[in-house]
C-alpha cells in the first residue's frame, strides 16, 4: 500500500481529522472504479462537516475510510494525529439503514456500547435513561426495534452511538428515509446534540439545505472520480435563531443553497 | 356473498371426513380387522400394551427409550455441529477442513452407514446413538455456518464503532444472528433423527417404540402397529411443537 509520507506538513497542528491525498479504487481490470481520487481535508475538533455531491461520487466511501472499515488505496487518514486503522468506539457511525441489534430491546441497543465496555450496571441504566428520554424514547424502553417506526430505529440508532460518548459522529444519510416533519424534527434534535455536547459530526446528506442548515463546513463533491470541488465555510449552524423556516429563508442562506446546487449541477454535467 | 368459513373449521371437517370413513369401512364391514382395526379394538389395544407392556417392557419403557436415544443422539448431535458450524463461518481454514467430510456425510442415507456402525459397535446403544449423532450433526453444521455467513456486514461495523472486541463481535452479534437459522437446523435435524431412530431401532434392536411396531408386525398384530404409529407420530408432533416454542421466545425477532 503505498504511503503518503511528506505530505504530512501541509496539515495544520490543530486538525482534529485529516484525509491526506485519499484515494480509494475499487476492483481491477475492466471492473475497476477509481471512487475517491486526491481527497485531502481537514477539520477540527467541534466542527460539522456536511458532505454533498451527486450520488455515487463517492460519499459513503469517504466516510469508511474515516470509519476505518475500508482501508484506502492511496494516502491515509488520521484522528488526532493518529492513522486510521480500522473500526474504534472513538468514531460512532449511524448508517443510512439503521443496523440495530433486532434481539436486543430498545434499552439494550442504547446501552450497547456501555456493556461492550463493561460499565457498572448502575451507570449503564443512567446513560441508557438519560438518552432514550432526550430522543423521546423512553416509554419504549422495553420494546424490540421492529415495534419502532424508521424516524424512531433512527433516533435510536443515534442515541446507540452517542452513549459511547464518541469523539466524532459519522452519519451516512441518516434522515433519507424520513418524511418531511420528521426531517425536520430529527435536524433540530441533531443539531441540540451538538450545540450541547460540543462533539464533531461528519453528516453526508442529498438534501443541500440540510447540509447548509446544520454544517459548519460543507464540503461538495464531485463525481467520478470523487473529488473535492469545493468546501465553503457555513455560519447558520453556530446562529442562535433556530426558527428553521426563518432561517432557510434568508436571502444569504438561499445564495449559498443556489451556489452549491449549481456546483452539483455541473459536475452532474461533466 | 362469500360465507367466511373459520380455518379451524377446516382442520375439523377433515378430521372428520377421515374418521367416518375408517368408521365405515371397517364397522361397516368393507375392510378386514388384519388390514384396518376399528377404533374400539385399537382403544382394547392401547388399553392392553398400557397395562401389561409389549414383550417385558411396559409401552411407557418402549417410549422411554425411543425418547432418550433421540434426546442423546440429538443434542450431543445438534450441539457438536453447531459448535462445528460457527467455527466453519467464522473461520474459512476450518471450512476448508470440514467441509468435505460434512457434505458428504449429509446426503447420506443414514440406514447406509447403519450397518457399519453395527460391525463396529454392535447391535446396542452405543450404534444408535452414534447413528443419530451423525444424523444430527451435518445438518445443523450446515446451517449455523450459513448462518454465520448471512449475518449483515452492516450489524458487524456497527458493533465495532461500538467499541466490540473480536470476541464480543461472535459473542454479542454474529451468534445471536445466526440462531435463528441454528434452530431452523435443529428443526430439520429433529426430524431426521426422529425419521432415522425408528428406521434403526426396526433394523437392530429388541426395544424401543419403533422395534414394537416391527415385532407386532411380524405377528400380524395390525392393532399394534396401529397404536405404535399413533404414538409415533403424536411424539413427533409434540417434539416439534417443543421446539417451535423455544424457537418462538428466543428468536421472537426473526424475520422481522
Ligand atoms: N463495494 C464496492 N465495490 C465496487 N464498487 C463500489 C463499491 N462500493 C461503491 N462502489 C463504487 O464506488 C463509487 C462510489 O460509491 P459510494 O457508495 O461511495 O457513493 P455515494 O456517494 O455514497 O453514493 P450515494 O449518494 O448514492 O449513496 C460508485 O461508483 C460505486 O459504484
Ligand atoms: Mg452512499
Amino acid at each position: 500500500m503505498p504511503d503518503a509520507s511528506g505530505s504530512v506538513a501541509r496539515v495544520s497542528s490543530e486538525a482534529f481529522v485529516t484525509f491526506d491525498n485519499v484515494g480509494v479504487t475499487y476492483g481491477s481490470g475492466a471492473a475497476r472504479v477509481a471512487a475517491l481520487e486526491n481527497i485531502s481535508l481537514s477539520f477540527r475538533a467541534g466542527d460539522f462537516v456536511s458532505i454533498v455531491g451527486p450520488s455515487g461520487c463517492g460519499k459513503t466511501t469517504l466516510m469508511q475510510t474515516l470509519a476505518g472499515f475500508l482501508k484506502p488505496s492511496h494516502g491515509r487518514v488520521t484522528i488526532e494525529g493518529r492513522t486510521v486503522d480500522g473500526p474504534g468506539a472513538d468514531r460512532g457511525v449511524v448508517f443510512q439503514q439503521p443496523a440495530l441489534f433486532p434481539w436486543l430491546t430498545v434499552a439494550g441497543n442504547a446501552g450497547f456500547g456501555p456493556m461492550l465496555r463493561g460499565a457498572a450496571k448502575s451507570q449503564r441504566t443512567e446513560v441508557v435513561e438519560r438518552n432514550l428520554r432526550m430522543a423521546g424514547l423512553w416509554d419504549f424502553r422495553d420494546r424490540y426495534p421492529y415495534e419502532l417506526s424508521g424516524g424512531m430505529q433512527q433516533r435510536l440508532a443515534i442515541v446507540r452511538a452517542l452513549a459511547n460518548d464518541p469523539k466524532i459522529l459519522l452519519m451516512d444519510e441518516p434522515f433519507g428515509a424520513l418524511d418531511a416533519l420528521t426531517r425536520e424534527q430529527m435536524q433540530e434534535e441533531l443539531h441540540a446534540v451538538w450545540r450541547r455536547t460540543g462533539m464533531t459530526v461528519l453528516l453526508i446528506t442529498h438534501s443541500v439545505e440540510e447540509a447548509i442548515y446544520l454544517g459548519t463546513d460543507v464540503v461538495v463533491m464531485s463525481q467520478r472520480p470523487g473529488r473535492i470541488m469545493e468546501r465553503i465555510a457555513a455560519p447558520f449552524a453556530r446562529r442562535d435563531e433556530r426558527n428553521s423556516r426563518a432561517v432557510k429563508s434568508l436571502p444569504e442562506f438561499v445564495a449559498m443553497r443556489e451556489h452549491v446546487l449549481s456546483l452539483i449541477w455541473r459536475s452532474g454535467h461533466s | 356473498m362469500a360465507l367466511r368459513i373459520p380455518l379451524r373449521a377446516w382442520t375439523v371437517v377433515s378430521a372428520l371426513v377421515l374418521a367416518a370413513a375408517w368408521l365405515t369401512l371397517t364397522w361397516g364391514g368393507f375392510v378386514r380387522d388384519l388390514f384396518l382395526p376399528p377404533p374400539d379394538q385399537l382403544w382394547d389395544a392401547f388399553n392392553d400394551l398400557a397395562t401389561d407392556g409389549y414383550k417385558n417392557r411396559t409401552l411407557w419403557e418402549h417410549l422411554q427409550i425411543s425418547l432418550w436415544r433421540i434426546f442423546a443422539g440429538f443434542v450431543t448431535g445438534a450441539l457438536a455441529g453447531t459448535f462445528l458450524g460457527l467455527a466453519m463461518g467464522y473461520w474459512r481454514g476450518v471450512a476448508a477442513l470440514a467441509s468435505p467430510f460434512v457434505e458428504f456425510l449429509r446426503p447420506l442415507p443414514q440406514l447406509a452407514y447403519l450397518m457399519l456402525l453395527i460391525i463396529w459397535f454392535g447391535i446396542g446403544e452405543t450404534s444408535k446413538i452414534i447413528l443419530l449423532f451423525l444424523a444430527a450433526l451435518p445438518v445443523s453444521a450446515v446451517a449455523a455456518r450459513d448462518g454465520v455467513r448471512n449475518v449483515p456486514a452492516q450489524r458487524i461495523h456497527a458493533a465495532r464503532t461500538l467499541g466490540a472486541t473480536e470476541w464480543q463481535v461472535f459473542r454479542h452479534v454474529v451468534l445471536p444472528s445466526a440462531l435463528p437459522e441454528i434452530f431452523t437446523g435443529a428443526r430439520i435435524g429433529v426430524g431426521v433423527v426422529y425419521g432415522t431412530l425408528i428406521a434403526a431401532e426396526i433394523i437392530a434392536g429388541s426395544s424401543g417404540i419403533g422395534w414394537m411396531i416391527l415385532d407386532a408386525g411380524r405377528f400380524l398384530r395390525s392393532d399394534y402397529v396401529f397404536v405404535g404409529i399413533i404414538l409415533i407420530g403424536l411424539m413427533g408432533v409434540a417434539l416439534n411443537g417443543a421446539l417451535v416454542a423455544l424457537e418462538t421466545r428466543l428468536v421472537h425477532w426473526a424475520g422481522r
